[in-house]
This record gives structure tokens, C-alpha cells and sequence, in this order.
């Protein structure tokens, strides 16, 4: 536990019938960027909303590293739940007081050139991300947990969000836990991806790994079945392959031409093989 | 790191004081508004604007109450903050109490100033009970608590909360009939008026605290074990673990309400009689009369009555209610009734003489109102009636008292004695045929014991004796202690199935103590008939209770150590027979002496104890 920011074991919960996490396992090391990925419902939010306390699992547990509070996890969720009909002020009055903030760093609202009196609800999307987060790191919180928010944001206010992420994590080597689809703009923050299908992790690799665990081919033919095909994409005549897990030892036995993918591309493999998985069922 | 905790909770209590605060601002403007607007428009033409305010600010606060308890999460829910809310670093447990003292807080504080418009400027306005409106007031409270987190509707949960408050007044009710029928309380209506108007028994709002308790603990404990793990997964989820843990808590507050209704739930005072062959009549009225034998308890339900025993005879035991009188059969438990009076008629002091019930009807409720009075005489074999008409100056004014029954030369009479009139006390005869004479004056309540009248004047004792239709003063007796002498059971007469064959050879006479019931010492003596010399009894504290001849028992008592002591006569001499605890407290009279025995009342049981050793006797089903 010494070196591990979260530990989950065995933690399952389901609602209304259904299996939203199925006794997952999972270690999260202190200062890590995990990034959570995987197709809608797979759960991916509602791991993280056990993690910061607002769903309680039905079995399992979910240990924080000793010593560690509430108060020094951050969570942004996907709904970027805040007090609406507070004011900018009362919002960062009523945060700092919760959190015991002595200095709130104005300077991501400054960027905003908000008006304090402005009530929260009349925020638009991007802004208010931008106010929670700004919230979020005055706390200067151990973990920081972030659902997948950023799309709604537009690309000024992302880049600043993720600037401000990447400022947090190396300078206040703060453990990441975040939620995305999309790899484009993130590809520098995850160290590890997580890709969740069914309530479980199906892929746990760190991100400089998985590219050369992941390959692609494109093809006329029909690759033979010994190759392991964790998505097939017909395009026209052609055929594209995605091979999971690779290993070097298939160049020689099946001399094909082995293409390096995109982060971005990797993930959208993963969620398109579960996709067509679920189709084939 | 405790002051950093502490101002998380202090921050989160001004949050939620600040929310109430502003709630509680729009109620007070709605309530202070709507009647202005009333009064207005009016609507309620002849009603003052306070007459108009008090009825809707008291159906108002239901309102309050409901919102109250319903409103926990609504502020956040209402904000999209509930996944905010649920990240602070607060506990559950810490969330819920920061959110419900300031709400509880108002709760109580509206509460308070509804009592003092209740008290106060609103006390002639129309209005609930307080107890209707307490007990509705803080159960629709705890109620909307409860369901504060089973639903993210507002209106699913005014609905929710109102209906379980219907079935819980129901329930209410149902548990009080249960447990009114269970008991035998075939006579008692159970009506809703009482309950509205506050015109309630003590038990009464004993049980529906009580019992109301019973049935709310479930739900604010089943809310307070199922929202440890509440979170933003559906309602239906926390629904389920709340109606998980409140069905088990449920049916134990149930089963512990009917247990303890049951305890509650005693209606009208049980009188008894201790019958000459130690039969125990328990009679109240609104289950009728319980007949233990020993062994067994007869009910007898046919009639809705209070019962004052007056006479025995065999298996037969006499008694008048307000409204009726009545024969009882000890042996085959019928219940006869021998005379009821007319609309508008009453009657009052039935005693039995031979086969002749006599007593007196007049028009009216008090016969103080009535100058219209006539002595009845009723043959209990015939069931005829006769009626001898007082129309007599001195009879029509003030109370009258029939103090006893005679016969000479084959003609019955009674006496009556007058009082109340101004005139002060005066002794009449009536003959059977309606003639009218007048015996003697007195100062206290007379005495009679055929051939004897004892009568009092402001120095003597006066003795007459009955000679040739007249009553001649036999002696005068210097009575410088004021006794009064006293018949059976503490009356003023000596009545017997056979009126001239009694044979009392003594009587006995108190000085009563200053001020009644205050536990003072007594003077009791006795007063020899033979002789007619008085002796003074300096042992006897106590009070005096009379039967037959010879047949006299005083009785002790001493509040403060809570205990009771009866003396009887061996040989003439006066003879502890036995001391009971007791309790003073609920009533100054927890015990009564029969002819045959004592039976003492300890909380709702009776013990019964019989002459002349005072022996347990014991009752099945008692």
C-alpha cells in the first residue's frame, strides 16, 4: 500500500439487475496518470464516482493510501456538479472554507475574466469546467478524478485545462485518475491505460507499451486466424486488421506489414472490437 | 486537523441555514399574504384579518412541516449539486445532521410561535387541538424525513409523505379500536371530533404519543441505517434498503404499540361490589359488568349503563345507573331492568325495603330545578309502579334524602330528609297514602333505625322513638364533641330486607375531621342502645363503616407513608385486623369496604380481601 495512491479489490456493484462493475481489481501507484477509457456503459464513470465517494460499490473495497483525507481527492464529474445558484464568490468561498483553502489561486478565472457576482448556473460549459477546476487545484488535492468533461469545452478552454492538469500532476506529483474516449489531446498525460468493457478491465498497459503491443494490417485477403484480431474494419476491397496482442514473433511466421497505430486509434480499436463483439453475440 | 473538520461542518451548517432561512422567508410572506389578500378581496367578509391568519397559518405549517422533513436534498437537487455534495468531505451521518438541525430548528421555532398564537392572540380563532395539531404537526415531519431521499420529485414526495400520514392516523385509529374491542369496551365510540377538538382523555393522548412513537421510530430509524450508504445510484435502490430495514422495525413498533395500547387503553373508572358470597362485580361503563365467581369472569354486555349498587338480596344484587335501574342475578348472569324513567324525567336515591324499590322522580336534570317530585314506589315482583306526589311546600324546595322505611299498623311510610332549602335540615314522614307529616328539625344528617330517630341540635344528641304514628323524644344526649352516628357503609340509614326486624344493639358516631379527605385525625365513639350513654373510642383514629349490627370496621389511613389500616371489634374491643400498602396518588379512595370485604384498586388490578380475617381471595381472569 506504501506506493499505491488507490488500492480496489474485488469491488462489483450493479443497479437494477445490471453489472456496472464486475469485482474489478485495481492498484493505482501514488503520482500516476491513469486514463480510463472504454464504449458507453462499460463502467468507466461509475468506477470513478465510487472512487470519489458519491456511489457506493456493492462488495469490494476501495483503500486510499493511509493517512490520506476526503478532502484531498479532487473529482470533476461528467455532470460538473457544483452549487448553481451560488455566485462565483460564494461557490469559491464555500469550497475554500469546506476544503480548508488558505490560498485560492484566482488565476484560472482571471484567464476567464469572469465577473464573481456571475451565478455558476449561467456559466457556459467550457467556463465552468475551468471554475471547477480552479476550485480543484487551490486544493492542491493527492488525487485528482476527471470525467470525461473536456469535450464540452471548446479548444482555448481545453488547452488550458489540460495545461493546468499537466501543471498539477509534475509539479504536485498528484495521482491522476481520468476519464476519455478521446486520446488526441490528452497523449502526453496517461503514463497508464486502462480500457474497461462489461464493468471489467480488458487492457492494462502503460501508454508507451501499448503501441507496440497494438498493430495494424491492411489487407485484401483474409489474415489467417492464428493471428490474434482484436477488431476488423472492411474498407471497400480492403481489410484492416487491428492485432492485439502483438508480438514480434508474428513478422516472421506471417510476414505482413505490421503498422504502427495512434493512441487515439488503439482506443477506438478497443471500443470498436467490443462493439462488434456485442454485434456478433 | 479537528478545526479543519470543524469548519467544514460549520461551513456546510451556514449553507444550510442560509437555504432555510430563505425558504422560511417565502413561507412567512405566503402566510402574512394570503390572509391580507383574503381580507381583500373578502371572500370571508365578517372574518378580522387575525381570524383569517390563525387557520391558515396553522394549515400552513403542515406545509412547513412536510417541506421540512421533504427538502434535505431538494436544494442541491434542484442546483445539479448532488455529486458535489456527496464528494465533501463529510460523512453521511454529518451530512444529514448539518442538513436537518437548522430545518428541525424551524420546525420547532414555528412550532413555538404557533403556540403562542394558539395561547394567545388565535385562541378564538377556529383552530385544531394543540394536541390534533402536534401530533399531525411533527408526524408529517418525521415522516417527510423519512422519505426525504426516496424519490427526486417533489410532488412524488408530498404525495408519498401525505399518504403515509393518512395511513398512519389510520392506523393510529385502528390500533385504538383493536385494542378498545380486544378489551371489551363494546360500549365505547371511537369518534375523530375529540381528536380535532383536543377533547381527549389523559390516556388518550398518552396512547397516541406512545403508540405514535412506536410507529415513527421505524421510519426515522430505517432512514438513518439506509441513508449511511445513500448516493446518486436511483432512488428505487435506496427504497429498497429502506424498506428493507424498516419492515422487520415496522412490525416490532406495531406488535410494541398494540402491546403497550393495551396497557394504555383504560376507559371511564371500574367500580366494584363485593357481594355477600364473595362474588366480585367489576362494572364500568362502556363494557358493561364483569362477574368473577373465582374461577371464572361472566361478561355481561347487553346494556350501556353505570351501575350503583344499593341493595342485596340472594343471588340478587339492585343498583342504579343514571338512567335506569337494574337487577342483577350473580348465579345465572341476567341482567334484568325494572325501571326506566321517562324523557325528561330523572331520579335519584333508590333504595330497596322488602320487595319495594323506592325512590324519587322529578322533571328535569337537578332536582334543585324541580318543584314537580313524587316518591315512587316500585314492586320488584309486579314491576308496578305507585306514586305518592310531594306536593308539599316544604318538600318542593332544596335536595331530599330518603332516609328510611317503616311500617305501622300495616301502613308503610318513609322518611325523607330536606336540605339545601334555607330552612335547614327537617325530617318528614310520608305515609303510603300520601299523607304528609313533619318529624323533626336537625342539625346534621339524621339517622333512622326502626323504632329510633336520631336527630341533632346545636348541644344534644336527640333520640325519638316511634310510639302510636308519632315520634317522641326519648332522650337528649349533651353532644359538646358534635358526633354524628352513621348507618351502613358510611350512610345515613340502616336499611334491611325486613324493615322491622332489625336489631342493632349499638351504634357508632364520628367526629369527622375539619376539612375532609386532608388525612386528620379523627373522634369516633359508640353509643350504647340499651343504655344510651356514648362511649368514646380514643383508639380509633379512623373512619367508620357500618353494616349490621355490630358490624362496624374503622378505617385508617395515613397518606404519607401510603398505607391503610382496618379495626374491627373482638369482645368490644377494638382490633387491628390488618394494614395494606396502597397509593394515594391516583385517587384518595384506591380502596372500598363491603359487608363482606375490601377490595382494593393498585393501578387498573383490584385485590379483594374478606371479613372477617381479612383473608386474599383470589380471581381467575382478574
Amino acid at each position: 500500500m506504501s506506493q499505491n495512491a488507490v488500492e480496489i479489490s474485488n469491488l462489483s456493484l450493479k443497479i437494477g439487475g445490471k453489472t456496472i462493475l464486475d469485482t474489478i481489481d485495481l492498484e493505482i501507484p501514488k503520482g500516476e496518470a491513469v486514463v480510463i477509457a472504454g464504449r458507453n456503459g462499460s463502467g468507466k464513470t461509475t468506477l470513478l464516482k465510487c472512487l470519489a465517494g458519491v456511489l457506493f460499490p456493492d462488495k469490494g473495497r476501495i483503500a486510499y493510501h493511509k493517512g490520506l483525507s476526503k478532502k484531498e481527492i479532487g473529482f470533476i464529474s461528467d455532470k460538473v456538479s457544483l452549487f448553481e445558484n451560488y455566485s462565483i464568490k460564494q461557490g469559491i468561498a464555500f469550497h475554500k472554507d469546506v476544503y480548508k483553502i488558505e490560498d485560492f489561486d484566482p488565476a484560472l478565472i482571471n484567464e476567464l475574466n469572469l465577473d464573481k457576482g456571475q451565478k455558476i448556473k449561467d456559466l457556459s460549459a467550457g467556463e465552468r469546467i475551468l471554475f471547477h477546476l480552479s476550485l480543484i487545484l487551490s486544493q492542491k488535492p493527492e488525487i485528482l478524478l476527471v470525467d470525461e468533461i473536456i469535450h464540452a469545452a471548446d479548444p482555448n478552454i481545453r488547452e488550458v485545462f489540460l495545461e493546468s492538469v499537466i501543471d498539477l500532476l509534475e509539479n504536485h506529483k498528484t495521482t491522476l485518475v481520468m476519464v476519455n474516449h478521446t486520446f488526441s489531446e490528452i497523449e502526453k498525460i496517461p503514463e497508464r491505460i486502462l480500457i474497461m468493457e462489461r464493468g471489467r478491465f480488458i487492457a492494462d498497459e502503460k501508454s508507451e507499451t501499448l503501441g507496440e503491443k497494438l498493430k495494424k494490417i491492411i489487407t485484401e485477403t483474409k489474415i489467417p486466424e492464428e493471428i490474434p484480431c482484436l477488431f476488423k474494419r472492411e474498407l471497400t476491397h480492403l481489410k484492416e486488421y487491428y492485432i492485439y496482442p502483438f508480438e514480434e514473433e508474428l513478422r516472421k511466421k506471417f510476414p505482413y506489414d505490421y503498422k504502427n497505430v495512434h493512441l487515439n486509434e488503439i482506443i477506438k480499436a478497443f471500443i470498436g472490437g467490443q462493439y462488434a463483439q456485442k454485434r456478433n453475440q | 486537523m479537528k478545526s479543519s473538520r470543524l469548519l467544514s461542518e460549520a461551513s456546510m451548517l451556514k449553507k444550510e441555514i442560509n437555504d432555510v432561512l430563505k425558504q422560511a422567508l417565502f413561507f412567512v410572506l405566503i402566510i402574512l399574504l394570503l390572509p391580507a389578500f383574503l381580507a381583500l378581496t373578502k371572500i370571508y367578509p365578517d372574518r378580522s384579518y387575525l381570524d383569517a391568519f390563525f387557520p391558515i397559518f396553522q394549515f400552513g405549517l403542515f406545509f412547513w412541516a412536510f417541506f421540512m422533513g421533504a427538502s434535505l436534498f431538494s436544494v442541491e437537487r434542484g442546483q445539479n449539486g448532488m455529486e458535489y455534495l456527496l464528494s465533501l468531505p463529510l460523512s453521511r451521518y454529518k451530512l444529514v445532521g448539518l442538513k436537518v438541525l437548522p430545518r428541525f430548528t424551524t420546525v420547532l421555532i414555528f412550532y413555538g410561535v404557533f403556540l403562542v398564537f394558539f395561547f394567545g392572540p388565535g385562541s378564538n380563532s377556529p383552530a385544531l387541538s394543540l394536541i390534533c395539531f402536534s401530533f399531525i404537526y411533527f408526524s408529517l415531519y418525521f415522516i417527510s424525513l423519512s422519505f426525504s431521499a426516496s424519490s427526486e420529485n417533489f410532488l412524488v414526495l408530498f404525495v408519498i409523505s401525505f399518504l403515509f400520514l393518512f395511513l398512519f392516523l389510520g392506523l393510529e385509529y385502528s390500533l385504538f379500536w383493536l385494542t378498545v374491542k380486544t378489551k371489551g369496551y363494546v360500549f365505547f365510540t371511537l369518534k375523530i371530533a375529540p381528536f380535532i377538538t383536543g377533547d381527549l382523555e389523559p390516556f388518550t393522548v398518552s396512547f397516541l404519543i406512545i403508540t405514535g412513537l412506536c410507529l415513527l421510530i421505524p421510519f426515522l430509524a430505517a432512514f438513518i441505517f439506509s441513508i449511511k450508504r445513500f448516493d446518486i445510484k436511483p432512488p428505487r435502490i435506496h427504497n429498497k434498503r429502506f424498506v428493507t430495514i424498516l419492515a422487520p422495525l415496522f412490525i416490532a413498533g406495531l406488535l410494541a404499540s398494540l402491546f403497550l395500547s393495551h396497557r394504555i387503553i383504560y376507559i371511564g373508572t371500574n367500580d366494584y361490589y363485593l357481594t355477600r358470597d364473595h362474588k366480585l362485580i367489576e362494572h364500568n361503563g362502556y363494557f358493561g359488568f364483569r362477574i368473577y365467581d373465582g374461577k371464572n369472569a361472566h361478561k355481561i354486555k347487553d346494556f350501556y349503563s353505570s351501575f350503583l349498587p344499593f341493595a342485596e338480596e340472594g343471588p340478587y344484587v339492585y343498583g342504579g345507573g343514571y338512567d335506569r335501574i337494574l337487577r342483577v342475578n350473580t348465579s345465572d348472569f341476567q341482567v334484568e331492568q325494572l325501571y326506566k324513567p321517562s324523557e325528561g324525567i330523572s331520579f335519584m336515591e333508590a333504595h330497596k325495603s322488602g320487595q319495594t324499590i323506592v325512590f324519587l322522580e322529578y322533571k328535569g336534570r337537578r332536582i334543585f330545578d324541580s318543584p314537580e317530585r313524587q316518591l315512587v314506589l316500585l314492586d320488584i315482583t309486579s314491576k308496578k309502579m305507585s306514586k305518592i306526589s310531594l306536593d308539599f311546600e316544604a318538600l318542593k324546595t332544596g335536595g331530599l334524602s330518603i332516609i328510611g322505611a317503616g311500617t305501622h299498623e300495616g301502613r308503610d311510610f318513609w322518611l325523607v330528609s330536606t336540605w339545601g332549602n334555607g330552612k335547614g335540615r327537617q325530617v318528614f314522614r310520608i305515609w303510603q297514602d300520601g299523607e304528609f307529616q313533619f318529624v323533626k328539625e336537625t342539625r346534621y344528617i339524621p339517622l333512622y333505625f326502626s323504632p329510633y330517630l336520631i336527630t341533632y341540635s346545636e348541644k344534644d344528641i336527640i333520640i325519638s322513638e316511634d310510639r302510636e304514628g308519632r315520634f317522641e323524644t326519648i332522650r337528649k344526649i349533651p353532644n359538646e364533641k358534635q358526633y354524628r352516628f352513621i348507618g351502613i357503609g358510611y350512610r345515613p340509614w340502616f336499611w334491611s330486607e325486613d324493615k322491622n326486624k332489625l336489631r342493632i344493639k349499638e351504634i357508632y358516631g364520628w367526629v369527622p375531621p375539619s376539612k375532609e379527605q386532608s388525612g386528620e385525625d379523627t373522634l369516633c365513639a359508640r353509643l350504647y342502645l340499651e343504655t344510651f350513654e356514648i362511649e368514646e373510642l380514643p383508639d380509633v383514629k379512623g373512619w367508620p363503616y357500618c353494616f349490621n349490627a355490630g358490624e362496624c370496621y374503622f378505617e385508617e389511613r395515613n397518606i404519607q407513608d401510603g398505607t391503610f389500616s382496618i379495626y374491627g371489634f373482638d369482645d368490644g374491643q377494638i382490633k387491628l385486623l390488618r394494614k395494606f400498602k396502597v397509593s394515594f396518588k391516583e385517587t384518595f379512595n384506591p380502596y372500598e369496604i363491603f359487608k363482606s370485604g375490601i377490595v382494593i384498586e393498585k393501578g387498573k388490578k383490584a385485590r379483594v380481601y374478606a371479613f372477617p380475617d381479612l383473608r386474599k381471595i383470589k380471581f381467575k381472569h382478574l
